[in-house]
């Protein structure tokens, strides 16, 4: 009699297996950013162009996602975080993951440089390139600095969007780049403060782990203060109205009290400071652009 | 046979699931191709 135990690991998976593989969660955060570059880019685009763009810069940060997991599924089945994932439960094979992640890649590419234009599918490539082989196959497993270096594919999605609707780059997209590469060593370094336990377990040399709490809370304090200003600058740089510059200074300022609070944080062991910081993170880089989205739909109404 | 009828299930759901998928992508390229080209004539 032919059980699920019996054949091989993807035959066992389900739909949802395949979906979860794409990191829907950040996969969301890419589709909000990459269309807050489509939408402040200047110029008009075919509304199909714009979608067309969206969905490669969706499925591509997908795929990005299940290429990672697939080249990660020893370290993920030794984290608490990550060991549910569809690879270390055991119910698709690796090497399948690296045909689906494959496939995506090469689809997302080809339809962006057929449907959109080079430019943003040569952007795309670099991102999907820059996630998968700089950040996860050399970077995260030999240096504290692998989420600095490796956050810059996580902030290209909006120049991704831009140059979808110019053509090209210049300095509004790259200062939206800036924004989330700046942003990312805090929100990351929040997590690994909280669970630095199970990147010692993976052997991550993430920076508690190499470097101590103390140095991570001095990194995230000074991230952030490098991070407010450049929050605001695409007030002053013109892009950019009331609205967002009101929520980047004032969510600005609560993310620094947050630091200031992780940086003073006396309960190592369960970092409620932390945890704070992290959840303040994800509504602050969201808020920015929900903001800039907003004020652009209202320009054109 | 519950384990069969488990994976036949899933499999068939899979079989679904990437049709959908292939179909929504031919359906995309026609779109575009159609885009493309009234942008080409305009």
């Amino acid at each position: 009699m032919a059980t699920a135990e019996t054949f091989p690991a993807s035959r066992t998976a389900t739909v949802g297996d395949f979906f979860a593989l794409l990191k829907p969660r950040v996969m969301s955060l890419v589709i909000f950013t990459g269309l807050a570059g489509i939408v402040v880019a200047p110029g008009h685009v075919h509304p199909m162009i714009a979608f067309t763009a969206l969905l490669c810069i969706a499925v591509g940060a997908g795929a990005s996602g299940a290429l990672n997991m697939a080249y990660d599924s020893d370290i993920d089945a030794l984290m608490t975080r990550t060991a549910g994932r569809p690879i270390p439960m055991g119910r698709i094979a690796r090497r399948d993951v690296l045909g689906f992640g494959y496939t995506l890649s090469i689809a997302s590419v080809a339809l962006m440089g057929l449907f959109v234009n080079f430019a943003a599918a040569a952007l795309l490539a670099f991102t999907i390139f820059f996630y998968v082989g700089v950040y996860t196959l050399w970077l995260k497993r030999r240096t504290p600095q692998n989420i600095v270096i490796g956050g810059l594919s996580g902030a290209l999605p909006p120049a991704i969007g831009w140059a979808a609707v110019t053509g090209s780059l210049s300095l509004a997209p790259l200062v939206l780049v800036a924004i989330i590469f700046l942003w990312t060593p805090p929100h990351f370094w929040a997590l690994a403060l909280f669970r630095s336990g199970d990147y010692a377990r993976a052997g991550v040399p993430m920076l508690p782990v190499v470097s101590g709490k103390r140095v991570t809370r001095w990194n995230i304090f000074l991230y952030t203060l490098a991070l407010v200003p450049a929050g605001v600058a695409p007030y002053f740089l013109g892009f950019a109205g009331p609205l967002y510059l009101a929520c980047a200074s004032g969510l600005g300022l609560v993310f620094l009290a947050q630091s200031v609070a992780v940086l003073r944080e006396t309960d190592a062991l369960k970092e409620p400071a932390a945890k704070r910081l992290f959840g303040i993170s994800l509504i602050y880089l969201a808020a920015l652009f929900a903001a800039l989205i907003v004020e652009r739909l209202a320009h054109w109404m | 046979m519950d384990g069969d009828d488990g994976f036949n299930r899933e499999k068939r759901k899979r079989s679904i699931a990437l049709a959908l998928a292939l179909a929504a992508l031919v359906v995309l390229v026609f779109v575009m191709s159609i885009v493309k080209w009234s942008m080409h004539v305009h």
